[in-house]
């Protein structure tokens, strides 16, 4: 028993304060934070853009600033931890007034939402274990002692780092010193991006529920919401049948939440726009995707269900080889 | 009744602490009715952990348990002449609903091909196939060795004690009943020493090996022998890990309680011969198969003694699962210990080719067993034996199968994993006690420290839940 214990402790110290992932995290969240202040008492209201590491590597909020006049906030993070606790982060930190634009990557909101070991760590790092085990939102409150044993490493960390130390590679790519003061990151890494992914995207229960109760949440709190598709890299030749998946996943969402008028429709063809990984945009990248944000929400430019439901049926006209029978929502 | 989720802990504390709390009142009021106590709250005890399973489980349980006592007072009550004729009738209905859950579905569309659809969606009960097996050998062991009805609390904690209900051992007669006549909540220092001990390296078998185990199982491959022969390798690892993980927390828990339940692995893959595998795997089934179907069949020591293993297996095979492969699984078992006693004595293998062909034969084996598409399992069993399947681009594309730091977290595993069957075969060879050198203290005390930081944070289903 004593062992396990202090396995146990040694293992949550180690996630908690010294796990090179854990710690970017929290130092990026810290920043995110202190931005988030400023344009608080700069401006009274705020825009927040909340997702994954699409939003952290996208989403220039001085540039908002400075073009539209939007006090916008990047609290985009890692998808890694779940959107239940990126969501319960930004929901504490929105009030009346304010805007939320939900980001998230469409693999977020397709399965279940209970927040992952990694999700749960961060919370306890944060000292908000709540968006974990008593979250406002819809979602999966994790029984404290789960919670605890989630603040172990695990194998799959302690492995991946062993290799590291062996090929004396950096513990995590990605550093603080290269963000800016609003938390927008960037990287030098570049990696051959991989294949293109082909399933369709459907909304979890979990999800659905979820985006229910942001909903009911943001009527209440007087907080606007929007869902914001990101930019994911689809080669020239996949690029339609990607919008018409994207577009399938948006009337989904459109039950829920209003959609921003992406033109793109979250496929972006041009390689050159990315970084390292598939929704990672490089500097370039990044300034039209938020140059193409701004405008979207200055306008409320906003698709509506039925040409959402006109782009799934015209995109599977054109490639009815690649079109599955019927489209959710529709 | 998942030994590997925080929940069962959570559930079996609290309520032994009602437990003791009671059974203080009780001491202190009533001491007269100390034992009744004791056994009536284990029977509780028993029977609300497997409520919170679920309640369809619960009530199966219950009219298994309950019908097979009633039955047999019944065919006690006729003359021995007789009780051949009601003691089949008795099985019958004993057999009866895990035929229903468990093959009713198989024979009638798969066999039969009647098209009964609504057979499709039948949810088996948990342990269905371990109790039901117990009791049918408690009922054999009643009357053949006319032995008297046992009182029905002891009977009930027999059928019903929670450890070993939903996975067994399948426990029999002459080990579990006189423990449970004479079971009181005895707390011994030694029981719970040694108990922990087991429950620790459960754990560790089932959290820390079988659990990681699955990040790597790939079984998609139908044409790279290579690919094919690594998912064996895992799942025949992860399978094992698995069920011996629960066996030894049940056993552990059990021995906290100062129960000793039947050790129902020891050490399978270090065996040398299929006759010395199926005495170490699954043995309390094994004892089953060979007490009630071996023996009555003739044993080995008629003319059709290979006639009468095929038999056993490919029943064993059905046991575990209503699907053809499962049949094939047996059925190659069962070739194996037929040619093992052909050839066996003939061919005097040296102890490490002869303990490679074992092993090389189970993990064959365990393609049938996790592969259950009839088409999928023929491709793959075709590469297997197909010499192009072997190619150097087909290992070239094996070890692309995992980037690089899934390739070093998987050697990091199977590296762990040779070290522990290092230290069963050392148990095994030079103490001849399965898993001594594992639970010696310094020894746990790292596996409990793995098992804490390695352990991933969800953990799967036992596997044989599903049998």
């Amino acid at each position: 028993m004593l062992t396990a214990l202090t396995v146990w402790v040694l293992g949550a110290e180690y996630s908690l304060c010294f796990n090179a992932e854990n710690k970017f995290i929290v130092q990026m969240a810290e920043l995110q934070d202190r931005w988030a202040r400023k344009m608080e008492s700069e401006h009274g209201h705020k825009v927040i853009i909340m997702g994954g590491s699409n939003v952290m590597f996208s989403i220039i909020c001085e540039q908002l600033v400075t073009h539209y006049d939007l006090p916008a906030v990047n609290m985009g993070l890692n998808a890694g931890i779940g959107a239940q606790v990126i969501a319960e982060r930004a929901v504490a930190q929105a009030h009346a007034g304010d805007t939320l634009v939900l980001a998230f990557e469409p693999g977020l909101l397709t399965g279940s939402l209970r927040p992952p070991a990694f999700g749960i760590q961060f919370s306890y790092a944060m000292h908000r274990p709540d968006w974990a085990v008593a979250p406002t939102l819809h979602g999966t409150r994790v029984p404290i002692p789960s919670a605890l044993l989630a603040l172990r490493p695990g194998a799959s960390h302690i492995f991946t780092l062993l290799a590291k130390l062996i090929a004396h590679k950096p513990l995590y790519s990605y550093q603080v010193a290269n963000a800016s003061p609003s938390g927008w990151n960037r990287t030098a890494i570049r990696r051959p991006l991989p294949g293109f992914p082909a399933q369709r995207l459907i909304l979890s229960d979990d999800a659905r529920q979820f985006l229910r109760s942001f909903r009911d949440w943001s009527d209440q709190h007087q907080v606007r919401v929007v869902y914001s598709l990101p930019w994911h890299w689809t080669p020239p030749d996949a690029v339609k049948d990607f919008q018409r998946k994207n577009a399938e996943f948006l009337l989904q969402i459109s039950e829920y939440l209003p959609v921003l008028r992406d033109p793109l429709i979250g496929a972006d063809s041009r390689i050159e726009d990315f970084s390292d990984l598939v929704w990672h945009l490089d500097e370039e990248g990044s300034v039209l995707r938020t140059e193409e944000l701004g405008r979207e929400l200055t306008n409320w430019q906003l698709w509506q269900p039925h040409e959402l439901r006109r782009i799934v049926e015209d995109l599977s006209a054109a490639s009815p080889a690649s079109a599955e029978s019927g489209s959710p929502g529709s | 009744m998942n030994f590997a989720e925080i929940r069962f802990w959570e559930l079996l504390i609290g309520a032994l602490v009602l437990i003791l709390a009671v059974r203080f009142l009780v001491w202190r009021l009533h001491q007269a009715s100390l034992e009744w106590f004791d056994k009536l709250a284990l029977l509780s005890l028993g029977l609300f952990l497997l409520m919170c399973v679920s309640w369809v489980t619960f009530i199966i349980y219950l009219v298994v348990a309950v019908g097979t006592y009633v039955g047999l007072a019944w065919v006690l009550r006729h003359k021995q002449m007789v009780r051949g004729r009601y003691l089949f009738v008795l099985l019958t209905l004993q057999l009866l609903p895990l035929f229903y859950y468990k093959y009713a579905n198989f024979v009638t569309n798969q066999v039969l091909g009647l098209g009964i659809y609504s057979l499709r969606g039948l949810l088996i009960p948990v342990g269905i196939s371990f109790y039901t097996f117990q009791k049918v050998a408690f009922v054999i062991d009643t009357l053949h060795l006319r032995k008297p009805m046992p009182r029905f609390l002891d009977y009930m904690n027999f059928a019903g004690f929670f450890p070993q209900i939903v996975a067994g051992p399948i426990e029999r007669r002459e080990n579990l009943l006189p423990q449970m006549e004479r079971f009181r909540f005895h707390w011994s220092k030694d029981c719970i020493n040694e108990g922990a001990g087991w429950v620790a390296l459960g754990l560790f078998f089932k959290c820390c090996l079988a659990d990681n185990l699955v990040t790597y199982f790939d079984a998609s491959s139908t044409h790279n022998a290579y690919l094919i022969w690594m998912a064996n390798l895992l799942f025949g690892l992860r399978i094992y890990y698995d069920f011996a993980g629960y066996s030894l927390i049940a056993l552990g828990v059990a021995r906290c309680l100062g129960i000793r339940l039947t050790l129902n692995f020891a050490s399978p893959y270090v065996s040398t011969s299929s006759t010395e595998f199926w005495r170490r795997w699954h043995i309390t089934l094994s004892q089953w198969f060979r007490d009630y179907l071996y023996i009555p069949l003739g044993g080995g020591r008629t003319r059709c003694w290979a006639l009468t293993i095929a038999i056993v297996f490919i029943v064993s095979g059905f046991w575990h699962g209503a699907g053809w492969n499962f049949v094939l699984w047996g059925a190659l078992h069962g070739t194996f210990l037929i040619g093992n006693r052909l050839l066996g004595p003939k061919l005097k293998l040296p102890g490490p080719a002869a303990w490679f062909l074992t092993i090389t034969g189970s993990f064959l084996a365990w393609l049938a067993f996790y592969e259950l598409r009839t088409s999928m399992l023929a491709a793959k069993l075709q590469a297997l034996f197909t010499p192009a399947a072997y190619s150097w681009a087909a290992l070239h594309e094996a070890f692309a199968r995992w980037p690089a730091a899934d390739g070093f977290g998987l050697s990091c595993l199977l590296a762990i994993i040779v070290a522990v069957l290092m230290l069963e075969w050392l148990s095994v060879r030079w103490q001849s006690q399965p898993y001594s050198l594992l639970l010696r203290p310094p020894v746990l005390v790292g596996l409990v420290g793995l098992t804490i930081l390695l352990a991933p944070e969800t953990n799967n289903g036992f596997i044989y839940f599903a049998f």
